[in-house]
């Protein structure tokens, strides 16, 4: 492992002359004589140091949890709520206790406190009662804290900043026992009971009519959940077991160290920038972890466990939330937090290889480069980095990250019920795959998820087959018909229908939707016509679903034609005319010419063209919900959460309608969504490798 | 032009056949002329209906007949008092803020992609390959969640829905790959030896060769947004001050509204295509020029 390589003597010297000041890992061996950077003392010796350092790393851990960080979690806090409804019903007042002191009482206005100190008097008086001394500090009350900031984030609801009837007052109290706090919470709730059951002491003065406390009563804060001191105790063993062992590993203080401080070998060799960066990525990173990382992953497992409670005030029976844990965020945080792990784990690699490069390069007496350097080649040979990271970032917050997330939100119960706030999501295996299994249904008539899914699958891929094709061919004949020899005006026919990609999807098809209406223009053209008696019913007629989807295909053709037009008139012109002199004089007829040259050309060339253009049919989202919005929709069909498959609804709007109707199953969602994606990623796979123009993408060069 | 004096040049030798060819091949163009105008009818009919309908006065209904039998622009002035120029205003700045933005992130990762060989490369193109065939609505229901929390949905939906555009964009960076593919490296290389450096041989060397396939980005991230529905419809959830014209006008077609919204549809529609049309129209070559070279390369 020990790189050999000659180190100056002056390199040498400095090691010792550091040695000599004692550092704790590394003084034993090191120091006497040595020529070489080579280990002095054998690594088993390294490697045992480390074992103790994390012995020692894993007791500090479970001391500091168990003695330090959960006292600030043994606390119960409690809020006293009063609100205050004055004549316009517009403002509240906010009285808060919470843990322990009197720290601030806020008016929003001085002539409030001039006018109605006597109530608040009453009030302070009485918590008073158990902080005299903080009372008695002689410091006229409402005189502190009379910021407009802190005020106006009290005022949640109903301040009305315009007229100023705003009256807010709020207490900040610390109690350090619970029973504590409870007792004073119920003595103020009391109190502030009575003042509001005897109408002459509300306070005054009255302007229109006197101002009145509309509830009032006693908070208890959701517990929140302190840290596990064993799960921090294996962390922290994990850590301190890399972090320790590859120091063993490393040779030279500065190498040494920079396992500890990371940056420190760069930094040490005057490479500033790379060292500072590395060591504030450390500091961000601790930092983050031990404040917030740990604390998610903690609740990863359960996706929380406090619960959101719904109480009334003792006074005034206002209804009040206490929000606990969130699934969603725990969800999300806790991801994102195993992507942050990563990405330490891959830094920290960073920083020891970078290490050890700068100590290869000072031995061999070259120079180091420079901050100013690294920045230069940022530019220059690794101008790459400076070009991909933003698009690398975005793709990997926006695109990443949701999918994680939603493939595991496939494996819990996470929906518009189970929203993770109001009630709580959690874990359940493989329980939504399960009905994957199911064809049959159970009696209710309904078809099961699994039955529907095969249904709405089949017409996906007849759907995306027609779509493809029809398009592809009507649009090869249209381009070869612009194409053709003596037609004229070629410019205005293709401009003619390349207008029609510029016009939105949602105009054409929309208003195409509406054309084919019940009362729509073609019903009463053929009405009108006598051609028909009842209109037909293009999107609507449930018996006979199979109209719906010819009309959308045919429709289809009409979006797709000038695309396809563009895309093979440029082709066609490629193909070498005297293919077709040559088979001209052979005696080959047109159509013979067609099949023979310009199809296989057309399908060599356009082979990756249509496999996109099929994956892209089947999450042809736009044609279907703008048209149909998947009508007509199929009786008896399995209804998730209330919404029903229609019988054009590819698996992307279906997907949609689940997420957005009803009762939100995102968890049904996802499932789809995973299936869609194995459904799509399988044919891409059987066909990509099999096309003959898959070719080596450097030929191009 | 060449193609006639090569068809002039090899029918002489068949004179005998030269009577029956032309007369075969008039009759065949003039089936084609008739094909031709026929599709031009088919294809322009909508908009020429939609145009039609919206200077309707008399009736804000769908009704059997097209051309309207009072003809007024009542349908565009109400459009003023509703929350259409709201929309329009919102729909505008999205895409023009997305179209400059994801131009720039496209460009930078297929250039990169084209011009760099990198130890990631490959893997990089694979793993978006398979992210592309993830769904891509499937993430706004976490997206949604996000953006919420940091207030960037219903009323703000704009800097939210660019931040759903832009940051994913670099996915799509087949075309532009494809088009800098065709710029031959020994540019580069020429402008390498004479001491420039990456940065420099993109902005003095490649960016201005490169004029249609930015202004093809540009077209298309503009394009985009501007008509984009469904991941607009996500965002605003529901809330007028938020939405883009076509979630706005997609209300208006709903059963409780569409008899009294039909023509303002009508009209809304024509405000919305028009100048994105005509942008289009001017900017045709390039478009054509990236989506021929485009699906050739797949």
């Amino acid at each position: 492992m020990a790189p050999a390589f000659p180190v100056k003597n002056g390199e040498n010297e400095r090691i010792r002359k550091k040695q000599g000041r004692g550092l704790p890992m590394t003084n034993q061996g090191l120091g006497t004589g040595a020529q070489t950077p080579q280990r002095k003392s054998p690594l088993i010796v390294h490697i045992l140091l480390a074992q103790v350092a994390v012995v020692l790393c894993c007791l500090l851990t479970w001391y500091l949890c168990e003695n330090v960080v959960k006292k600030q979690y043994s606390d119960a806090t409690y809020r006293t709520e009063l609100e205050m409804v004055d004549n316009n019903y517009n403002a509240m007042g906010y009285l808060k206790g919470e843990n322990g002191k009197l720290a601030a009482l806020q008016y929003d206005k001085i002539s409030d406190v001039i006018t109605k100190k006597p109530f608040y008097q009453e009030i302070v008086d009485e918590m008073g009662l158990l902080h005299a001394e903080e009372l008695k500090a002689g410091r006229p009350l409402g005189e502190q804290d009379l910021t407009a900031g802190r005020l106006m984030e009290r005022v949640t609801w109903g301040y009305d900043e315009a007229d100023e009837t705003g009256r807010t007052i709020t207490i900040d109290v610390t109690y350090s026992d619970p029973a504590e706090a409870e007792e004073i919470g119920n003595r103020l709730a009391e109190k502030l009971n009575e003042i509001l059951t005897d109408k002459s002491k509300l306070p005054g003065p009255p302007i229109n009519q006197p101002n009145r406390i509309e509830h009032a009563g006693l908070i208890r804060e959701p517990v929140r959940t302190g840290p596990n001191t064993l799960l921090w105790v294996i962390i922290a063993g994990i850590v301190a077991e890399g972090v320790f062992l590859t120091m063993a590993y490393q040779t030279g203080w500065k190498n040494k160290l920079t396992c500890i401080i990371m940056g420190f070998a760069n930094l040490s060799r005057g490479q500033v920038l790379r060292g500072l960066l590395f060591f504030l990525f450390e500091v961000v990173a601790v930092g983050y972890m031990a404040f917030w990382g740990v604390g998610w992953l903690q609740k990863l497992p359960t996706l929380g466990t406090v619960k959101t409670e719904h109480y009334a005030l003792k006074a005034g029976g206002q209804e009040v939330v206490t929000y606990g844990d969130d699934s969603f965020k725990i969800l999300l945080y806790g991801v994102l937090t195993i992507f942050f792990i990563g990405a330490i784990i891959y830094t920290y690699y960073q920083n020891v290889k970078q290490g050890r490069l700068a100590a290869k390069i000072e031995a061999a007496g070259k120079k180091l480069k420079s901050g100013r350097e690294d920045l230069r080649s940022l530019v220059d040979d690794q101008f790459h980095k400076t070009l991909l990271a933003l698009p690398v970032t975005g793709i990997t917050v926006f695109t990443v990250m949701p999918i994680i997330f939603m493939v595991l939100v496939a494996f819990t119960n996470y929906s518009g019920t189970f929203d993770g706030k109001e009630n709580l999501f959690t874990w359940v295996g493989l329980d939504n795959f399960n009905q994957l299994l199911t064809w049959t249904a159970g009696g209710s008539g309904n078809k099961t998820f699994m039955a529907t899914f095969g249904e709405i699958l089949a017409w996906t891929l007849i759907w995306a087959f027609f779509a493809t094709f029809t398009n592809y061919f009507l649009g090869m004949f249209v381009a070869m018909a612009i194409n053709k020899k003596g037609i004229k005006l070629k410019k205005l026919w293709r401009t003619i229908l390349v207008m029609t990609i510029a016009i939105p999807q949602f105009i054409s098809l929309l208003y195409v939707s509406k054309m084919f209406d019940k009362n729509g223009i073609i019903n009463s053209f053929l009405q009108n016509m006598g051609w028909i008696k009842d209109p037909i019913e293009f999107f609507g007629d449930v018996n006979n679903p199979w109209l719906s989807r010819i009309t959308v295909i045919v429709i289809n053709i009409w979006i797709g034609i000038p695309y396809l037009m563009l895309i093979t008139t440029g082709i066609l012109m490629n193909i070498p005319a005297d293919l077709y002199e040559s088979a001209r004089i052979d005696g080959a007829n047109p159509w013979q010419q067609y099949t023979r040259i310009t199809l296989p050309y057309m399908l060599f060339v356009t082979g990756p063209y249509l496999l996109t253009s099929f994956t892209g049919n089947m999450n042809n989202f736009n044609v279907i919900y703008l048209l149909t919005g998947g009508a007509p929709t199929k009786l008896g069909a399995y209804s998730a959460g209330g919404v029903s498959a229609g019988q054009t609804d590819l698996l992307i709007t279906w997907l949609f309608n689940i997420t957005q109707g009803g009762e939100h199953l995102y968890y049904q969602a996802s499932v789809v969504g995973i299936l869609v994606f194995l459904v799509v990623a399988l044919i891409t796979l059987l066909v990509y490798s099999r096309l003959p123009s898959n070719k080596n993408e450097e030929d191009f060069q | 032009m060449s193609n006639m004096t090569t068809d002039m040049a090899s029918s002489r030798p068949k004179m005998k056949q030269h009577m029956g060819l032309k007369a075969s091949r008039t009759i065949g163009n003039t089936l084609i002329y008739i094909l031709l105008i026929t599709i031009s009818i088919i294809w322009l009919i909508p908009f020429v209906f939609i145009v039609l309908q919206s200077f309707r006065v008399e009736s804000t209904h769908q009704v059997g007949y097209i051309v309207p039998q009072v003809w007024g622009l009542r349908n565009y002035t109400e459009l003023f008092n509703s929350n259409f120029p709201k929309w329009y205003v919102n729909t505008f700045i999205t895409a023009l803020c997305t179209c400059i933005l994801q131009t720039i992130i496209v460009l930078c990762m297929s250039y990169t992609l084209s011009r760099f060989r990198f130890k990631m490369r490959k893997p990089l193109m694979k793993v978006m390959l398979i992210l592309g065939l993830f769904p891509g609505m499937l993430s706004m229901i976490i997206l949604y969640r996000v953006l919420k929390d940091l207030g960037l949905t219903q009323a703000n939906a704009v800097p939210g829905l660019i931040l759903v555009y832009v940051a994913s964009s670099g996915m799509g960076y087949y075309v532009s790959k494809g088009f800098f593919d065709t710029i031959p490296k020994s540019l580069d290389e020429a402008a390498r030896i004479d001491g420039a450096t990456r940065a420099q041989v993109l902005y003095k060397i490649i960016l201005p060769l490169s004029k249609p396939i930015v202004i093809y980005t540009l077209l298309t991230a503009f394009m985009g947004p501007w008509g984009d529905y469904v991941f607009a419809r996500y965002i605003s959830n529901n809330t007028a001050a938020g939405m883009n014209v076509a979630v706005g006008l997609y209300g208006w077609l709903s059963q409780d509204q569409i008899n009294k919204k039909y023509t303002m549809f009508c009209a809304g529609g024509v405000l919305v295509a028009v100048p994105v049309t005509v942008l289009f129209m001017c900017l045709q070559r390039y478009y054509v020029e990236g989506v021929t070279g485009g699906a050739v390369k797949g």
